[in-house]
């Protein structure tokens, strides 16, 4: 909630003007009511002519001009104002998940979809009529005072139990409204889930049981939201009798003033009655918005949970290194929710090929995103010939730093710009590059050439011929440092020894850290390390040799 | 959508009943505070005054009422519809489920199909009874006011046909705008793409594109909601137009003497409170138009053809590939060129290859989730793309890459209808220590790898089929249970047909299949293709 309200007075100047057009909305309220009183009043009580009444009628079409106008600026500043909050959280999350995190994809756009549109409720509903709600009743009760001071009472009296009854029904509901809500949410996955197993069932024959399943999920369904809905239904019955309860004590009052006190005029009379139901119909809105905004809530955890995991962007600076400079990560350790990587201290002399080894999921891929620069170790450091990352010039590391992840992804675009990657190479390099993966024959048989369009994520090449594009961007950039992860994972033996070749060019050149579980890509390694629970062990040329 | 709605014919007339009821309390609740204000100025016994407000106050508890059983029934219907559009998808998809699911991005286009089923939930309640409320509720008002004033009845007249018929008309069809799916395709590329972005720097200028994707899809969000907020202002607009022209023309009658002023107050309060029940009818045609996008969308289906021949008599002989090809959608490369072979009854057969020639697509073509795009597979010389698939899968027992599992037990997963005993056979026979009520979590959250793929294994061992198709069986398991399901496999009667990436355990197979760069590069028996000192020979050394 304080996450919520924090991001709402962000923006003061669209609360400002909300107040400014709910004043104008109760002023044109009041002045509607007013043409309208005197209109009636001077034909039927004063039994004036017809012209009589030209000014209250132009009054009455100003009136209403104001009224809609207003509602329209409102509702439209209203938007606007939602919308500039869900694009800064948007700006905010992708800035928040500019390293590499173990969040699924599919779960990140989601959250920037539509837990963020979740939030428009609170923003384009709630606020403004919780803004609309404090000036206008406010504005009519003011003005019955001077009107009619005893039914401006009675409703003042009245108002507070509309909240009230929102409050009290929402205490006694909230964990059981809460709880079916969640369900709620749940089903539509629910429901996802069953049609992911359907192809499974099919091919066993059993499909229809699956149908059974999904009736009695259904109807779990429907009775858990008819309960939540029930309740909420409840409250706005127990609010309408307020209301009705409400106007007509404030009719009574008046009955008697008119008729047994005869102190109230006609006049007077009509307009209080006119102005009654905006008055309670403005505190209504407020429940209604409340529910919508109170929609938001759960949202609103889910991002602010999301933003509140650490963020390891690295800074960097201005200073320069050598070529092929020596790496050295000093200490440094990260903490996951579930696991904690280090502290390992690794150096890896100028111009050595290094490998780790080790099960999967122990941390291998992490130290060589904390190597590259990615990632900024929680704790610890990495430095760069003996000087901190963070005082390294960020341009010049990424010209030198190549990374080869697991999964290299190629862009929805063509193979040339797949393979350039913004740099600029001649025809001639790009050949000779898919020369070096052994990608001519499959190059051969590419209608367009170099301008075949490659689907999003490399949609229609086959895992090693997306990984071997990867290393041809390698051998066009020439890395004075390397960092492969699991280069060969994807590729048949054959194509493997292929790319161990590629790879041997490095050796002694550039700075090498190969991840792998190939005996073959350790083979010129000039240490092993493994890493077992995200702990470095050195290990000897041996333990290579028995690692197969 | 109209015949769904009617089949909950009951609750419909009640939620309609109910709407109507509250509908007209309202009016008659406004009426009456008017005739008692201006019977109040003409000075009447008090017991008058006492009546009416007695009626008011009952008025207003039947409007309260009337509008909870409104909301109430109305919801009550559209959960029961929903009930039944979700069966009735669920039914409908049943036949398309596996080419839709093994397609790319199959869970995506799922996804949205949930929430169309979710976008209906609209249609009964913003667009199929609102109108006919509405309508009832000014039939029923003009009935009481024509009494008063045949004019002012009249123009209550034209401002309903204006409000429910002619402006919705020209309400145009919202257009489906493309930026969400721009955006959802940036964002896909960005988050994949993420460390290939910032180790070639060029993170920061797609941050930036992705940030003007992000403001265009906000802002056709948000066209959307302009949209339904000026038809609702353009009814409010006529419902206070209607109250002026009320008053105006009211206060002329009054003044010629053709209308009672006593009246006037409590017309002009019925034509402000008639048009609350019109003024949400400006949504009705976006909504409308949105569900009804929904529903063709989750309908479609219904119209792709599904092969209806049946499978011819006898036991299966031979399962023949005549030079097939395929390639996916969109896509400018052959995953599978000119693929040819025959297989007969009992045999074991193997298929090799790196990962990514072509071997998992022929797989699904084998299997008839996709279909060759060039030449064709024979069943018994049958052609089995007509065939229907229920017939066909009756006949092969199946093992996918990733296979489901549901909340349960292990007999439930087992997909079995064979004895305990022979269920618990199995079991052992693959050397699971399992009981057959054992709890099986979601997604077998509570299996290992290999022990999902054994018990995915001992499914197929079950059926009754005359031929296998496995696909990457043993990915997960150890050397030792490698051997020990290789094993037992072989020794079946059933054909067996089984792609798998480990290399060492093929000696036994009657034939090894060798995909090499998306074609059949080679095949025979073990021993044949070491002699023949070809690609698979490459392999092997290798390893």
């Amino acid at each position: 909630m304080a996450w919520l309200k924090q991001l709402a007075f962000a923006e003061k100047k669209y609360l400002l003007l909300f107040a400014l057009y709910s004043l104008l909305l109760a002023g044109a309220i009041i002045g509607q009511a007013y043409s309208i009183v005197k209109i009636v009043d001077s034909v039927f009580i004063q039994q004036s002519s017809f012209n009589a009444i030209t000014p209250y009628a132009a009054l009455l079409a100003l009136a209403i001009c104001i009224r809609l106008a207003t509602q329209a600026f409102l509702q439209l500043s209203a938007n606007r104002y939602a919308g500039i909050v869900k694009t800064k959280v948007r700006q905010q999350l992708i800035a928040h998940w500019s390293t590499p995190s173990t969040k699924p994809a599919g779960e990140k756009i989601a959250i920037l979809q539509h837990t963020v549109q979740e939030l428009h409720g609170y923003y384009a509903h709630y606020i403004p009529q919780f803004i609309k709600t404090m000036t206008i009743p406010a504005s009519i009760v003011i003005t019955l005072f001077f009107v009619h001071p005893t039914s401006a009472i009675i409703m003042l009296i009245t108002a507070p139990f509309i909240p009230l009854t929102y409050i009290l029904v929402g205490i006694q509901t909230k964990a059981k409204s809460e709880q079916q809500l969640t369900k709620m949410n749940r089903f539509s996955s629910t429901f996802l889930e069953m049609l992911y197993g359907l192809q499974t069932l099919k091919l066993f024959g059993k499909a229809h049981e699956q149908e059974q399943k999904l009736n009695e999920h259904n109807r779990q369904f429907t009775a858990a939201t008819l309960a939540v809905l029930k309740i909420a239904f409840a409250s706005t019955l127990f609010i309408e009798l307020i209301t009705t309860l409400g106007i007509g004590l404030v009719a009574l009052e008046i009955g008697f003033r008119m008729i047994v006190f005869q102190t109230l005029a006609f006049a007077q009379a009509f307009f209080v009655l006119t102005l009654a139901p905006e008055y309670y119909q403005s505190l209504k809105e407020l429940g209604a918005a409340f529910h919508t905004g109170r929609g938001s809530l759960a949202a609103a955890e889910i991002l602010q949970d999301t933003l509140k995991t650490p963020k390891r962007e690295p800074i960097w600076g201005k200073e320069h290194f050598a070529q092929a400079p020596f790496l050295l990560l000093k200490d440094a350790s990260i903490q996951y929710e579930q696991q904690k990587i280090g502290p390992i201290t690794l150096s890896i002399p100028a111009k050595q090929t290094i490998a780790l080894v080790g099960p999967s999921g122990h941390g291998k891929t992490t130290i060589l995103h904390m190597l590259a620069g990615l990632i900024k170790p929680d704790e610890g450091q990495l430095f760069i010939d003996e000087k901190e990352q963070s005082t390294i010039e960020e341009k010049e590391w990424r010209q030198e730093m190549m990374l080869v992840s697991q999964k290299p992804y190629l862009f929805a675009a063509t193979l040339r710009e797949n393979l350039q990657m913004g740099a600029n190479y001649s025809d001639q390099q790009l050949l000779e590059a898919l020369q070096q993966v052994q990608l001519t024959a499959w190059f051969k048989q590419l209608a367009n050439g170099l301008e075949t369009k490659i689907g999003e994520g490399g949609l229609g090449l086959s895992g090693g011929e997306q990984q071997r594009v990867a290393l041809a961007r390698v051998w066009l950039k020439k890395p004075s440092i390397l960092l492969l992860d699991e280069p060969t994972a994807a590729l048949d033996v054959q194509t493997a020894h292929a790319v161990h070749q590629l790879i041997q060019q490095f050796h002694h050149r550039s700075t090498v850290v190969i991840v792998a579980h190939r005996y073959e890509s350790i083979a010129h390694a000039d240490a092993i390390y493994e890493v077992i629970n995200g702990q470095l062990k050195r290990g000897e040329k041996h333990v290579a040799n028995g690692f197969k | 959508m109209w015949q769904m709605v009617l089949s909950e014919k009951r609750d419909f007339l009640l939620a309609l009943l109910a709407g109507t009821v509250s509908g007209l309390t309202a009016v008659a609740l406004f009426a009456q505070s008017g005739f008692l204000i201006s019977k109040a100025a003409l000075l009447p016994p008090f017991y008058i005054i006492l009546i009416l407000t007695a009626f008011l106050k009952l008025f207003g508890v039947a409007k309260s009422v009337s509008k909870y059983a409104e909301r109430y029934i109305s919801h009550r219907v559209t959960f029961a519809l929903l009930e039944k559009v979700r069966l009735r998808f669920f039914q409908s998809l049943q036949p398309h489920a596996h080419s839709l699911l093994s397609s790319y991005r199959g869970g995506d286009l799922l996804t949205r199909m949930t929430k169309d089923v979710d976008t209906l939930q609209q249609y009964f309640l913003r667009v199929a009874y609102p109108p006919l409320v509405a309508l009832l509720v000014f039939f029923g008002t003009m009935l009481f006011t024509i009494w008063f004033s045949v004019w002012l009845t009249l123009l209550l007249l034209v401002s309903v046909i204006l409000c429910t018929v002619i402006l919705p008309m020209l309400w145009q069809k919202p257009k489906e705008s493309m930026s969400q799916q721009q955006y959802t395709e940036g964002l896909t590329e960005y988050f994949f793409g993420l460390t290939d972005l910032t180790v070639a720097g060029k993170r920061s200028a797609t941050e930036k594109a992705l940030q003007e994707l992000s403001i265009t899809f906000e802002r056709d969000l948000q066209n959307e909601d302009k949209q339904a907020l000026k038809a609702q202002l353009v009814n409010q607009a006529i419902a206070l137009l209607t109250a002026f022209t009320v008053v105006v023309l009211g206060a002329y009658f009054v003044a010629n003497g053709s209308l009672n002023g006593l009246y006037l107050a409590m017309l002009l309060l019925i034509a402000l409170t008639v048009f609350e029940v019109a003024v949400p009818l400006g949504t009705v045609p976006m909504h409308k138009a949105k569900s009804t996008q929904a529903f063709e969308r989750l309908t479609a289906f219904d119209i792709a053809p599904l092969p209806k021949q049946a499978l011819q008599q006898g036991n299966f002989q031979t399962l023949e590939a005549s030079s097939i090809s395929y390639s996916y959608p969109k896509s400018d490369f052959q995953a599978l060129h000119n693929v040819s072979f025959t297989i007969q009854a009992g045999e074991k057969i193997a298929i090799v290859g790196p990962s990514g020639a072509g071997k998992s697509t022929l797989f699904q073509l084998l299997i008839q989730n996709l279909q060759p795009n060039a030449g064709e597979i024979l069943w018994n010389g049958q052609t089995m793309s007509q065939i229907q698939h229920e017939q066909l899968w009756n006949q092969m027992g199946i093992m996918l890459q990733h296979n489901h599992f549901f909340s349960g037990t292990v007999k439930e997963n087992l997909l079995s209808e064979q004895n305990d005993m022979l269920m618990e056979e199995i079991l052992k026979q693959l050397q699971l220590p399992f009981s057959l009520d054992q709890e099986v979590l979601e997604q077998a959250r509570n299996l290992s790898g290999g022990e999902q793929q054994r018990l995915t294994l001992a499914r197929v061992l079950l059926r009754e089929a005359p031929i296998y198709f496995l696909d990457e069986p043993f990915a997960h398991l150890d050397t030792k249970l490698t051997t020990l399901c290789t094993n037992l496999l072989l020794t079946l009667p059933q054909t067996v047909i089984c792609i798998t990436h480990k290399l060492d355990e093929l000696e036994h197979f009657d034939r090894i299949f060798v995909i090499h760069e998306h074609h059949l590069a080679e095949v025979g028996s073990y021993d044949d293709l070491m002699e023949k000192r070809g690609i698979f020979y490459g392999m092997q050394k290798f390893l």
